[in-house]
């Protein structure tokens, strides 16, 4: 907990400002994921505040934090919420799921690594693709204890 | 059956997995009295429906994959009133076809600025500068017409990222010349996360992981496939400015 008020606390005056600015786009780029995945009008609020948890809380790591570690933390974290709102809301926790997992997937390192492979760069290729496979996993292994933490009562 | 074979096709077109559409119409033949076995991989469904020693076998294809949250939300409800005994099979088969028919919860224009904000957002987090932020958002918009709405069609899917890639790495170089601080590698990658299969290869893990070896497997190919016709359509526009214009590539 000390390092997550470390990350939020630290530096000059302007970090609750900056904090601030940082929600704001997080907030927007969740919108953004769910219009993009098609989200029902219905449930979009919910699906946008779960989508800005989900990029505060990666966020809130410290730095030096394993990155398996915070993904998958908080992919049980949004794994658990989603199941908790779609017993709620009577949806499937999967249509709240998608667009806040959006912010773990480790899409850019997948890029990145494929780039460097053309470009003949094979360490930075193997860095990059061992990353992607990290953060993968984590993810499932995060959503997977979700699953058992809060179980689905729907098929969907 | 075909309320049935339709159903898994909606759901798997709209980025469902393969276990949920098993298990769904294992549910909906209890629903109706039939035992229902279904087999699910990203191309195709295999549904087996069985009845006092009858048995039949179907099979339906799967051509285009995406991720419509609205279809499978309202399939979920109409799934619930199937199971609550509400309604007939036929009035289950006019509401799914109304379902199939439906138009998206989102204009063509929201979703395409949507499509341009979550690049900028990407490129935030990264740090970039906000001349980067505002070049970016036309990209992502028009990556995003690309993929939804010029080359929709079910076997397009590779060339509209090859060329939604080329498109994006050419406007890069281009304000690379007109703007010293732009990182083109950056720009490239914040305009084309909405394509990149970050999404593709957590369901292909977590496919595998629930023993769904054959959809995992599918969904990781696939995921590498993209990732290539991403690559090589910036590494084609990087390396024809290279031979017209001499240097190496960024």
């Amino acid at each position: 907990m000390s390092g997550i008020s470390a990350t939020l606390f630290a530096g000059d005056g302007n970090t609750l400002f900056r904090w601030l600015e940082f929600g704001i786009i997080a907030f927007v780029s969740a919108a953004c994921f769910a219009i993009v995945f098609r989200t029902p009008k219905r449930y979009f609020i919910h699906t946008v505040v779960l989508g800005m948890i989900t990029c505060l809380a990666i966020h809130l790591f410290p730095k030096h934090v394993n990155i398996g570690f915070s993904t998958a933390t908080v992919a049980l974290l949004i794994g658990s919420l989603s199941h908790i709102i779609a017993r709620t809301t009577g949806q499937p926790a999967q249509g709240f799921l998608i667009p806040s997992v959006m912010f773990l997937v480790p899409g850019t390192y997948v890029y990145r690594a494929f780039s460097s492979a053309v470009a003949r760069d094979y360490n930075a290729t193997a860095e990059g693709l061992l990353a992607a496979v990290t953060i993968t996993l984590a993810i499932s292994f995060g959503l997977l204890l979700a699953n058992w933490l809060v179980p689905s009562r729907r098929t969907l | 059956m075909t309320f049935l074979l339709t159903t898994c096709r909606v759901l798997m077109e709209c980025g469902c997995s393969s276990n949920r559409v098993e298990s769904l119409l294992s549910r909906l033949g209890q629903s109706w009295g039939f035992d229902v076995e279904a087999a699910a991989i990203p191309t195709c469904v295999w549904i087996s429906v069985r009845r006092e020693g009858e048995r039949v076998h179907e099979m339906t294809r799967i051509r285009t994959w995406s991720v419509d949250l609205d279809r499978i939300a309202k399939i979920n409800d109409l799934v619930e009133l199937i199971h609550g005994h509400r309604v007939t099979v036929t009035e289950a088969s006019t509401r799914l076809d109304a379902i199939v028919a439906s138009r998206p919860p989102w204009r063509s224009l929201a979703t395409l600025l949507a499509g341009g904000g979550l690049s900028v957002g990407l490129l935030y987090f990264y740090g970039s500068p906000l001349i980067e932020m505002m070049l970016v958002f036309p990209l992502g918009m028009i990556v995003q017409a690309m993929q939804k709405y010029v080359f929709a069609a079910e076997n397009k899917r590779y060339l509209a990222d090859f060329l939604s890639a080329a498109i994006v790495a050419a406007f890069a170089l281009i304000f690379k010349q007109a703007f010293a601080e732009v990182d083109v590698p950056r720009l490239t990658v914040g305009a084309l996360i909405g394509l990149v299969p970050g999404l593709a290869l957590v369901n292909a893990v977590h496919e595998i992981a629930q023993k769904n070896l054959l959809s995992g497997v599918g969904k990781l190919f696939e995921a590498m496939i993209v990732s290539l016709s991403l690559v090589f359509g910036v590494f084609f526009v990087f390396g024809f400015v290279a031979l017209v214009a001499g240097g190496t590539a960024p």
